[in-house]
């Protein structure tokens, strides 16, 4: 009877808990990160009656987690992965906003500019004109300084992100280590405490969406993580903080660190995956790559059209002075050197110049010098002011004694955007005119033809004086009373810094003469070849021109922004795919725990009656011996 | 497979939003008129239509330009026009006066009126477009390059040609220097003059010349000598007689590949010398004349010097018709340049514009199709959300 009894009550202790656990599951349906839980039951150790054995009722053996490790762990790689993707598209879609919007993108600004150069050289003389080649410029500077400071913002979110970035991620591990604590304790007590293991796997989610992490079970119920490929952020109940630190050149740029024995230690290019993945490969690959390109451009417009600016003379006849304020490349100095090494930046030639900025690095007694992308260049010179360091169009000459790992950042082509202006302010100033210009003797008497003259070297001491060129017979001419030359047809002949080309038969005694361009307002020789530089091919080792080079990292990042979107879409495939996996192992499903809640309240109304029974049956015994 | 009721929410939700973002993608590419809303849409595409709205932008400059260049070579043909009428109406007047008929009282009246023609002309040598830049001063357009000062006009301009990009290669001079129109035109009959001798006591006068064979005339210095007043001999620099002949009024007098012909009775020893031509220019042909037309005259002789005068004047204005005629036509040939040259232009910009509609402009009627469609399979994704979300086996227990 007692045997009867006691069954009857495991079964209404059983199914009453399992009815718990059922109401656990329906109560936790949406819990981000609850696992389904199951009672399992097992039969008592049996009473040995001798001729068998009779049961002794139900036991609960254990309260399950349904879940698979590998499910969860595909989780966290394909989380930390769209995480990554999803963050630089949305980066990267700004800057293609930035860069294609296309009422004020540079091109359009590019070719308004030098629309304007067309419509001057249509009408040089026109203040009008003049005033709209002025207006333009200033319009595609302002476009440049705008894009600028987009980026600038655009610099600071990163900032802000990495920053934030790292405090979640500080703060999840600090999380992460002391559920570590507990779990580490309930196991010790040989309790498996299935909801902390559960707050353990979404903590440890949460960071994947920050971060790609590494998991390393321990057997004592620990689990240790490390990010960036070693770098341990917990270890049983201890966690690690990552810092954000400034960098050592630019104080509005961070770097993640983690803290050493020794000291921090930047770690940026070992993290990958996660937000903080995404935001540190957007500012490396798409922000810094479109501020060195574009600054290009700048140094391309501005260093060209100066050139040929100052081969021009504005309205009053004067030579023209540099029509933009180039910027001037420099190097900044590591926060962490140990000596005052400085450096001095000059552009020697822009065509050679390539959209990077350089690291400069004293080591073993010399320099070496690497790219944005690390690689390292080869150089000539040894840095002193008579024999500076060539390479790349750059020339730089070392000030101060460098010790050794003492860095220098060499700003070729960042600062450019910021830092381009206009110079000329009065209209009357714009060099349209050549300074001088070429005639024929009206008594000459032969077919010759002279052309207008080009100037093909302005710094001549002797630009501005008059020459003469003076058939002796039709196939030979003198210059300047002097000299006997031979004429070829077509040719051109350069005197004092002028080319001029004659054409036709010239007969003896033909003169025809080169003389400063004084009163030339209608000249439009130099607006032309102003005008002409859209098409000219100044960068690249003269293979690309201003329009296609400002179009290229517009192709670029639509090209990155465009593959962080497909994988992105990917991934996110992916994730849903194994968030289905894990929910139809792990989710809870309510029609399953109406049924299962009706079957254990069967079983145990059941045990309920059956200790009824059992009740009875005591009864009519304690009847019979009453 | 099992599914759980978190999963069936989920997924129903994702169906719902996922529809949304289509439709907004296909709603914002119709109404934009663009397929390429943002360059990642199409990195390639995105920088092609870049490239050829810049090239769109570059045609539409080149057209502008060839229009000005337009303009202003209809404005310099206008006034070679007026300069053409103006030495026409000279030359009759010229004409005119070398009747035999006519007083030097009449004559004087003809050169007041070429005086005015001359300051006309001048006028015109000076003329400036509608803001006041003078077209004929070469570079220098701002300040009128021609001055009249008793009786002789100066060229204070240039020869500079000023050229407009009207094509990506293509560079034309919208403008002639007036030393190229007025100036340097050539003295004499355009190959040699035939001045009399001053000490010339007949009444031979000058009345035209010619170059009859290029291939003999040398250029070299000739002179033609009456020994008698019928005969002649032709005398070349080195005083080697050359030819001889007999003449009568109104004969050619050929030798060395040029005709020269002489009217009046010359003298013996009456002398005309023939020499290659120099260079004078358009006002002094009018001054020349006027200074003949001034002076009075009343013996056969000097009759005979002014008849020479006004035949050598009238074949100066020939020569000054002959290089503006030249103009004339070399500006209209380059107006059928220019118009070309739009119309290339024109051309370039619509195949331009055809490629970039082709990459940038959405398929309006695929695109509105491709709506409805979005808009059918989120409506039944709506539908199914809501019916599967009212099942469940609690509202049975």
């Amino acid at each position: 009877m007692p045997n009867l009894l006691s069954n009857s009550l495991s079964g209404l202790l059983s199914q009453q808990r399992a009815i718990g656990t059922v109401s656990h599951n329906i109560a936790n349906a949406q819990t981000p990160g609850y696992t389904r839980q199951r009672v399992e039951f097992g039969t008592r150790e049996p009473q040995n009656l001798g001729f068998g054995s009779i049961g002794n009722g139900v036991a609960i053996q254990d309260v399950q987690r349904i879940y698979d490790q590998f499910v969860i762990s595909e989780i966290r790689s394909s989380t930390s992965a769209m995480n990554q993707m999803d963050t630089f598209h949305s980066l990267a879609s700004q800057v293609d906003n930035i860069l294609s919007s296309s009422g004020n993108g540079v091109n359009v600004a590019l070719s308004a500019f030098f629309s304007s150069l067309q419509e001057l050289a249509d009408d040089p003389s026109s203040l009008a004109a003049r005033q709209v080649v002025l207006s333009e410029a200033d319009s595609l500077i302002a476009r440049f300084n705008s894009i600028d400071q987009q980026f600038d913002t655009l610099q600071d979110d990163v900032s802000n992100r990495i920053t934030s970035n790292v405090s979640s991620i500080n703060g999840l591990a600090q999380n992460i280590a002391s559920l570590n604590a507990s779990i580490q304790n309930n196991i010790g007590n040989g309790i498996t405490p299935n909801d902390l293991l559960d707050r353990r796997d979404a903590a440890i989610e949460e960071l994947s969406k920050l971060v790609t992490v590494t998991t390393v079970p321990q057997d004592d119920g620990a689990l240790n993580i490390f990010v960036g490929g070693g770098e341990s952020i917990v270890t049983g109940s201890q966690s690690y903080d990552l810092s954000a630190i400034r960098n050592d050149f630019n104080p509005f740029k961070v770097s993640v660190a983690i803290e050493h024995g020794t000291g921090s230690k930047i770690i940026d290019d070992r993290i990958s995956g996660g937000t903080l993945g995404g935001t540190l490969a957007f500012r490396d690959d798409i922000l810094d790559e479109a501020r060195f390109t574009l600054g290009r451009v700048v140094y391309g417009l501005s260093v060209s059209f100066n050139e040929q600016h100052r081969e021009g003379t504005d309205l009053t006849g004067a030579l023209g002075g540099d029509f933009f304020g180039v910027p001037v490349p420099d190097a900044l100095p590591s926060t962490r050197n140990n000596s005052a090494v400085g450096a001095t930046v000059t552009l020697t030639d822009v065509s050679e110049l390539e959209a990077t900025d350089y690291r400069m690095r004293f080591v073993g007694g010399t320099w070496n010098i690497y790219d944005k992308d690390g690689s390292a260049q080869t150089y000539t010179g040894t840095g002193t002011v008579g024999d500076p360091f060539l390479f790349n169009g750059l020339s730089i000459t070392v000030s101060g004694t460098p010790v050794a790992e003492d860095e220098l950042l060499v700003r070729a082509t960042s600062g450019a955007l910021e830092n381009v202006t206009r110079l000329i302010n009065n209209p009357a100033s714009i060099a349209a005119a050549a300074p001088t210009r070429a005639g024929a003797n009206t008594a000459n008497t032969g077919s010759g033809e002279i052309s207008n003259g080009e100037i093909i070297d302005v710094n001549n001491p002797s630009l501005l004086a008059s020459s003469n060129i003076t058939f002796l017979t039709a196939s030979t001419y003198q210059i300047n009373g002097s000299g006997s030359f031979t004429y070829t047809a077509g040719s051109a002949i350069d005197i004092n810094g002028t080319r001029v080309v004659i054409n036709g038969a010239p007969a003896a005694g033909d003169q025809f003469y080169i003389e400063p361009n004084t009163g030339g307002l209608g000249d439009n020789r130099n607006a032309l070849e102003l005008a002409g530089l859209e098409t000219k091919k100044l960068l690249d080792s003269s293979t690309t021109n201003l329009q296609s080079s400002a179009l290229e990292i517009l192709g670029q990042v639509a090209v990155l922004t465009r593959n962080a979107e497909i994988n992105r879409d990917s991934q996110q495939i992916i994730l849903d795919q194994n968030v289905s996996r894990r929910e139809s192992i792990s989710g809870v499903n309510l029609d399953e725990e109406a049924a299962n809640l009706l079957r254990h309240q069967q079983a145990y109304t059941a045990a309920a009656q059956a200790v009824g029974i059992a009740r009875e049956m005591l009864d009519t015994l304690f009847a019979a011996t009453r | 497979m099992r599914i759980s009721s978190a999963q069936i929410f989920l997924q129903g939700l994702a169906s719902i939003t996922n529809g949304y973002s289509s439709i907004s993608k296909t709603q914002n590419q119709l109404a934009t008129g663009k397929r390429i809303t943002q360059a990642a849409d199409d990195p390639i595409g995105v920088v092609r239509v870049a490239t050829l709205g810049a090239a769109i932008n570059r045609s539409e400059q080149y057209t502008r330009n060839a229009s000005t260049l337009e303009g202003r070579l209809r404005l310099e043909e206008g006034a070679i026009e007026s300069s053409i009428n103006i030495i026409q109406r000279v030359r009759e007047l010229a004409i005119r006066a070398n009747n035999a008929t006519e007083t030097n009282e009449s004559r004087a009246a003809v050169a007041v009126e070429i005086k005015q023609l001359r300051e006309d002309l001048v006028q015109l040598a000076n003329s400036a477009d509608g803001n006041g830049n003078h077209i004929f001063g070469g570079f220098q357009e701002g300040s009128p390059p021609f001055s009249l000062n008793s009786g002789v006009v100066t060229y204070s301009g240039d020869d500079g040609r000023r050229n407009l990009q009207i094509g990506p290669a293509r560079y034309m001079s919208d403008r002639d220097p007036g030393s190229a129109v007025f100036m340097g035109v050539p003295d004499g009959n355009g190959s040699f003059t035939t001045t009399p001798g001053t000490g010339n006591t007949g009444t031979g006068s000058y009345n035209g010349s010619s170059v009859t064979n290029p291939a003999l005339y040398t250029g070299a210095a000739y002179t033609i000598s009456f020994t008698a007043p019928g005969s002649y001999e032709v005398l070349d620099s080195a005083s080697t007689v050359v030819g001889t002949g007999s003449f009568t009024s109104g004969d050619s007098i050929a030798f060395q590949g040029v005709s020269v012909t002489i009217e009046g009775e010359p003298a013996a020893g009456d002398t005309f010398a023939i020499a290659s031509g120099g260079k004078t220019d358009i006002f002094a042909e009018l001054s020349n004349l006027i200074t003949t037309l001034e002076t009075s005259s009343g013996s056969p002789v000097s009759n005979a010097a002014r008849n020479t005068n006004i035949n050598q004047g009238i074949e100066g204005l020939d020569a000054s018709l002959a290089r503006l005629i030249g103009v004339q036509t070399d500006i209209g040939g380059r107006m059928r340049s220019v118009a070309d040259q739009i119309e290339l232009n024109a051309d370039a910009k619509l195949q331009f514009q055809t490629l970039r509609s082709d990459l940038e402009d959405v398929d309006v009627p695929a695109a509105a199709t491709l709506l409805s469609q979005q808009l059918v399979s989120l409506e039944a994704s709506q539908a199914a959300f809501a019916r599967v979300q009212n099942l469940s086996l609690f509202n049975f227990i």
